[in-house]
C-alpha cells in the first residue's frame, strides 16, 4: 500500500510536472495576489505576467514537499524589479531530486501599465532529467494582461506557451497551450477575494477560488480550494518591516497534504506601501 | 408643461441615459450571435443589419412613428410599443430622449440599445413630389471578395479533375439606392468558393443574382414589391421569412414581429420569395397579397412512380457537377395574402399560402419521416391576433395546413411590476403539420411535432442588476431525425448581469438543456432513445477603459453527456475594439482559444469581421483562432464624379484557425491541407 501510494503521486507529479511550464504552477496559495493591489507577492507574475506592471522591487522564496514526498519536493525563487513605467521578475524553480525525477525551470518576465490596462510577456525554459533515461529542455512562453475596472476590482488573462513547443524526442510530448482567466476584488485593503479558470490542453479546467486576509497589519491569514478536485488550503503568516513568512497547507482529498513555506522580502518603499 | 420639463432635466442629471452614447455593433449582437447560433454555420442574413445601420444614419422620429416603425426595429416588445404609444398620446410628443425613462416599461438597457436608432424631432415633412424619391436618395455599392488561402482539396489538381472548377474567391456585389423608407431598389451578385465566373457553366457571370424595388406609402399602397421579398405571417407557423429569434438570453423575446412585407437584400440563395406583392391599408383595414415564381436547387430522383424531390439545397452552393445538377431543378410557385384589422389594443389576422412545385416532394421510407411534406402542392392558413390589456399583452396563431393538421402557439407578455417581467409561450403543434417556410418560437428548426410550454422572467432589483431566466419543457409526440420515438426535453438559462456603471457589464450565464437521441450500446445491441444533456457556463465581461477602447473577454465550458459517455468543451476569447470618435478608422482583433473533447462538445461563437458581416462557426479539438478587422471611411471621394457628398468604407479582415491537435480541417472536398486556415476578407462599400 505504501509503495503504491508512492508510486501513484509520482506518476501523477510527473505527467503533471512535465507537462507544466512554469507559469502553471499548482501552487494555489502563491497565486492569491495576482489580481489584488495590496495583496500582490514576488509570486504573482508566475501566474500572470501584467501583475509586474505595478513595479514593486520584491524578492521570495517559496518551498513545499509535495504530499509529504521528499521527492516531490518544490522550490521556488523569484525576484521582482521596478524599471521604467513596469517592473521586471526573475524566477527559478526546482522540483524532484537529483537521484530521481527533476526538472528546473528558469523564467524573465517583463510587465508594463499602459493606464488603467497593464500588459506583460514572459519567457521560460524547462529542462527535464530523469537518470538513465533521458534529459531534455523546452521554451515556454507566455502573454498576459491585467485590467484595473475599478480601483477594487481586476480582471486578467495569460496566454502560455500557444506555440506547443515540443518537450522531448517524441513529437507527441509537448509543452501543453493553457490559458488562465481570473478576476479580484479587494473589500478592503486587508480583505481580497479572487478566483481564478486554468485551461490546460488535455486536461480538465481548474477553477480556484482564494481569500486573503491582512489581521491588524501583522498577521495574514489565507484560504481557498481548488474546485474541480475538492483540495482546499490553508495559509498563515506574519509580517515585519521588510519580511513576510507564511506557512501553507494544501490538501489533495487522496493524495494528502502538501505543506510549503514562504518567505518574502520587499523593499522599504513598497513594505511602506503596504 | 414645466412638470414635464423639471422631470426631463432631473432624469438628464441622474443619468445614466448613455443618451451620448455612439451607435455600436455590440449593441444588437446577443440577438446576431443567437441568429448565428440557430443558423449554425451558415452566414448571417445581414438584411436586418442593413436596416440598422440605415436607421443609424436616417434615425426614427419618435414623435413621428407607428407602431409598425417601432416594431421594424426588432429591439423593443409589443407591449414596450403599446405602451410607449400610450404615453406619447397622453402626454403628446416626447421633448427629449431623456424623457424615454419616464415611459412605463423602458428600462435602461432598451433605452440605451434603441438609442443610436431613434431621435425626437418636432419638424413636419413638407410635401414632396414622387419624382424626389428617385432623385434624393442615398446610393451605395458595396464589393467584397473573401478568400481562403489554404487551397481545399477540391481545389487542387489539374483544372479537368478537380471537384470545384471555380476559384476558392467568394465575391459579393451588392447596389441599393434608398430615399428615407419610401423608395428602394437594388441588386444583389454572388459568386462562392469554387463556383465559376464569366466561364465554364456560368458564362453569364455570378451563380446569383437578386433585384428589387420597394415602394413605401404610396397612396392606399402601404408597400409593393417587385422582384425579391420576404414575407412574414401570423407567429411563423406557416411562413416566416424575416429575422426569427427563438430561445435566447433576451427572454421576453417570444414574439415573432416584423412588418409582413420587406425587401430581400441578402446574399442567401433560398429564403426569399421572387415575383410581386402588395400591402394596401383602408382605414384599420389592411391587406396583403403575393405571388411568386421562382426555382428551387433540389436534389431529385427518379422511380417507377415519377421524379421526386429527395432534398432542398438551402446552401447556394453550385460547385461541383451534383451541385450544379440540383441547381434550378424544381420551379416553386408560391401565393397567398393577409388581411388584419387593427384598432387600438386589438390585431387580427387571416393568412394564407399556397404552394405548388412542378416535382412533388415524397418521404423516405423511414418512421419518423412519415409525416414530411407530400406532394405537388401544399397550403396552409392561419389566424392570428394580439390584444393588449392594460399591462399584459396576448398574442397567438392557430394553423392548419391541407391536410387539417392544426398547429397553435399561444403566448403573453406580462409587465409584473416595473422591475419584473414574463413571458409565457405555449405551443401545440400536431405530429402531422407541415409547412413549407414556417419558423415559429418552437425548439425544433421548424414547427412540427412538438408541444411544450416555455417561462421567462426579467428582474431589475437594482439599477446595476438584472436577473434572466427561463424554462422550456416540450415533447415530441412522434419520432424525429435520430431520434427513433416519441421523447421529451427540458431546458433552463439563468443568467445575472452586473453592471456596475456605464463602462463595464458582466454576465454570468448558465444553461441547461436535456433532449433525447438514439444511442446504441457500444454500437451494438437494441437502438434507444436517451436523454443527452447539455450544461454550458459562460462568463463574460465588457469594459471600456478610455471612450475609445473597448476591452471584452469570455470563458465558455460544455460538459455534454449521453449514458455513460461524457464530454467536455473549453472557449476563451480576449477582444479589443478601438475607434476613436470622428477619426475615420478603427480597428478589432481578437484572440481566442478553444478544447473540446469531440465535436459533440463544440461551443458556438459569434466573429464578425467587416460590415454586415458575421459568422458564428462552431469550434472544436484543440486550437487558437485570432483574427484583426481594420476599417477606414474616406470622405469626399468620387466629388471630382457627383455634386453630392460622396464616402468610401474601406474593411480588411484577416485571421486563423490552427489547431494543435489535429492533422486537417473539415472533410471531403473543403478538406486542407494542414492544420491551419488562413481568411482574408476586403471590402469596400461607396455611399453617395
Amino acid at each position: 500500500m505504501k509503495t503504491l501510494a508512492l508510486i501513484a503521486p509520482c506518476v501523477l507529479g510527473i505527467s503533471t510536472l512535465a507537462a507544466q511550464p512554469l507559469f502553471t504552477g499548482s501552487e494555489a496559495s502563491l497565486s492569491t495576489g495576482v489580481y489584488g493591489n495590496s495583496c500582490k507577492s514576488p509570486f504573482t507574475f508566475l501566474y500572470n505576467t501584467a501583475s509586474l506592471a505595478d513595479g514593486e522591487a520584491s524578492a521570495g522564496l517559496y518551498a513545499s514537499n509535495r504530499y509529504m514526498l521528499k521527492e516531490l519536493a518544490v522550490y521556488t525563487a523569484t525576484a521582482t524589479l521596478p524599471v521604467a513605467a513596469g517592473g521586471m521578475g526573475l524566477a527559478m524553480q526546482y522540483t524532484g531530486t537529483s537521484a530521481a525525477y527533476h526538472e528546473m525551470q528558469w523564467a524573465l518576465a517583463y510587465g508594463q501599465s499602459l493606464g488603467r490596462v497593464q500588459i506583460g510577456a514572459g519567457a521560460g525554459y524547462s529542462i527535464i532529467r530523469v537518470p538513465g533515461y533521458d534529459s531534455y529542455g523546452a521554451l515556454a512562453w507566455a502573454i498576459g494582461t491585467v485590467w484595473r475596472v475599478t480601483p477594487q476590482f481586476r480582471s486578467g488573462m495569460q496566454v502560455v506557451n500557444s506555440a506547443g513547443s515540443r518537450h522531448g524526442r517524441n513529437p507527441s510530448e509537448k509543452q501543453p497551450i493553457a490559458l488562465q482567466v481570473g478576476a479580484g476584488y479587494e473589500w478592503s485593503e486587508q480583505l481580497l477575494l479572487s478566483g481564478m479558470i486554468t485551461k490546460e490542453a488535455n486536461s480538465p479546467v481548474r477553477v480556484q477560488l482564494s481569500l486573503q486576509y491582512l489581521i491588524q497589519k501583522y498577521f495574514l491569514a489565507g484560504m481557498g480550494v481548488i474546485a474541480d478536485i475538492a483540495s482546499p488550503w490553508f495559509s498563515l503568516g506574519w509580517q515585519w518591516k521588510h519580511v513576510e513568512a507564511m506557512v501553507t497547507a494544501a490538501f489533495h482529498p487522496q493524495l494528502g497534504p502538501t505543506p510549503g513555506l514562504t518567505v518574502v522580502f520587499r523593499s522599504e518603499k513598497d513594505a511602506d506601501k503596504k | 408643461m414645466s412638470i414635464r420639463l423639471t422631470i426631463i432635466v432631473i432624469l438628464s442629471w441622474l443619468s445614466i441615459a448613455a443618451a451620448q452614447e455612439e451607435s455600436d455593433p455590440a449593441l444588437y449582437e446577443e440577438q446576431l450571435e443567437t441568429l448565428a447560433l440557430e443558423q449554425e454555420e451558415a452566414a448571417i442574413d445581414d438584411t436586418h443589419w442593413q436596416y440598422l445601420e440605415h436607421r443609424r444614419r436616417h434615425r426614427l422620429n419618435l414623435n413621428k412613428a407607428d407602431a409598425e416603425d417601432l416594431r421594424a426595429l426588432e429591439l423593443l416588445t409589443d407591449l414596450q410599443v403599446h405602451q410607449f404609444l400610450q404615453y406619447r398620446q397622453l402626454f403628446g410628443p416626447l421633448l427629449h430622449l431623456y424623457e424615454l425613462q419616464a415611459v412605463p416599461g423602458m428600462d435602461i438597457a432598451t433605452i440605451r440599445r434603441i438609442l443610436p436608432f431613434v431621435t425626437v424631432n418636432n419638424t413636419t415633412a413638407a410635401f414632396e413630389p414622387l419624382r424626389k424619391r428617385f432623385t434624393g436618395g442615398d446610393e451605395k455599392l458595396l464589393v467584397r471578395a473573401s478568400q481562403v488561402l489554404e487551397r481545399a482539396k477540391g481545389f487542387r489538381g489539374p483544372d479537368s479533375t478537380r471537384a470545384y472548377p471555380g476559384s476558392p474567391l467568394h465575391l459579393l456585389v451588392r447596389y441599393r439606392y434608398q430615399y428615407r423608407d419610401l423608395l428602394q431598389y437594388g441588386f444583389t451578385a454572388d459568386k462562392d468558393p469554387g463556383e465559376e465566373l464569366l466561364r465554364g457553366r456560368q458564362r453569364y457571370g455570378f451563380d446569383f443574382y437578386s433585384i428589387h424595388l420597394f415602394v413605401r406609402k404610396l397612396g392606399i399602397i402601404k408597400a409593393l414589391a417587385l422582384g425579391d421579398y420576404s414575407i412574414s405571417l401570423g407567429q411563423g407557423l406557416i411562413h416566416w421569412q424575416g429575422q426569427g429569434f427563438k430561445k435566447s438570453a433576451a427572454v421576453l423575446n417570444v414574439k415573432r414581429q416584423s412588418s409582413i412585407l420587406k425587401p430581400y437584400t441578402a446574399a442567401g440563395e433560398y429564403n426569399f420569395l421572387r415575383g410581386t406583392a402588395i400591402t394596401v391599408q383602408c382605414n384599420r383595414v389592411q391587406s396583403t397579397a403575393f405571388i411568386s415564381f421562382r426555382k428551387l436547387s433540389a436534389s431529385v430522383k427518379s422511380d417507377v412512380a415519377g421524379d421526386y424531390i429527395t432534398s432542398v439545397a438551402t446552401s447556394g452552393y453550385h460547385r461541383t457537377a451534383s451541385e450544379w445538377s440540383a441547381r434550378n431543378s424544381v420551379h416553386w410557385m408560391s401565393a397567398g395574402g393577409n388581411v388584419q384589422y387593427n384598432r387600438g389594443r386589438l390585431h387580427a389576422g387571416v393568412n394564407m399560402i399556397c404552394h405548388a412545385f412542378t416535382v412533388p416532394f415524397r418521404a423516405l421510407p423511414e418512421p419518423y419521416d412519415y409525416f414530411s411534406l407530400q406532394g405537388k402542392r401544399w397550403s396552409n392558413f392561419s389566424v392570428d391576433y394580439s390584444y393588449t390589456a392594460d399591462n399584459v399583452h396576448f398574442f397567438g396563431e392557430m394553423a392548419a395546413d391541407k391536410w387539417l393538421h392544426t398547429a397553435i402557439l399561444q403566448g403573453m407578455i406580462i409587465s409584473a411590476a416595473p422591475a419584473v417581467d414574463m413571458a409565457l409561450v405555449y405551443r401545440n403543434i400536431a405530429p402531422g403539420y407541415q409547412s413549407v417556410a414556417g419558423n415559429a418560437f418552437t425548439e425544433s428548426s421548424r414547427p412540427e411535432n412538438e408541444k411544450g410550454m416555455y417561462t421567462g422572467i426579467s428582474v431589475r432589483p437594482a439599477r446595476w442588476l438584472q436577473v434572466n431566466a427561463y424554462t422550456d419543457f416540450f415533447s415530441f409526440p412522434w419520432l424525429r431525425f435520430k431520434v427513433h420515438a416519441p421523447s421529451t426535453g427540458c431546458e433552463y438559462l439563468f443568467q445575472i448581469i452586473y453592471t456596475p456603471n456605464r463602462n463595464t457589464e458582466m454576465y454570468c450565464r448558465y444553461r441547461y438543456e436535456q433532449k433525447g437521441i438514439n444511442r446504441r450500446e457500444e454500437d451494438r445491441g437494441p437502438l434507444m432513445v436517451e436523454p443527452a444533456t447539455k450544461r454550458n457556463w459562460r462568463m463574460q465581461m465588457s469594459w471600456k477603459p478610455t471612450p475609445d477602447l473597448q476591452l471584452r473577454k469570455r470563458v465558455e465550458w460544455l460538459g455534454y453527456n449521453l449514458g455513460a459517455q461524457h464530454h467536455a468543451g473549453f472557449l476563451a476569447y480576449a477582444d479589443v475594439r478601438y475607434a476613436r470618435p470622428f477619426r475615420p478608422w478603427q480597428a478589432s482583433c481578437r484572440l481566442q482559444y478553444f478544447a473540446t473533447d469531440n465535436y459533440d462538445a463544440r461551443i458556438y461563437t459569434l466573429e464578425n469581421s467587416v460590415l454586415y458581416s458575421a459568422a458564428a462557426p462552431a469550434f472544436f479539438n484543440t486550437g487558437f483562432r485570432w483574427y484583426i478587422n481594420f476599417s477606414y471611411k474616406c470622405s469626399g471621394v468620387f466629388s471630382s464624379f457627383s455634386n453630392r457628398k460622396a464616402s468610401a468604407l474601406l474593411g480588411i479582415s484577416a485571421g486563423q484557425l490552427v489547431y494543435t491537435n489535429a492533422g486537417g480541417i473539415s472533410s471531403g472536398q473543403d478538406e486542407l491541407p494542414g492544420p491551419v486556415r488562413t481568411t482574408v476578407q476586403l471590402q469596400v462599400i461607396c455611399s453617395w
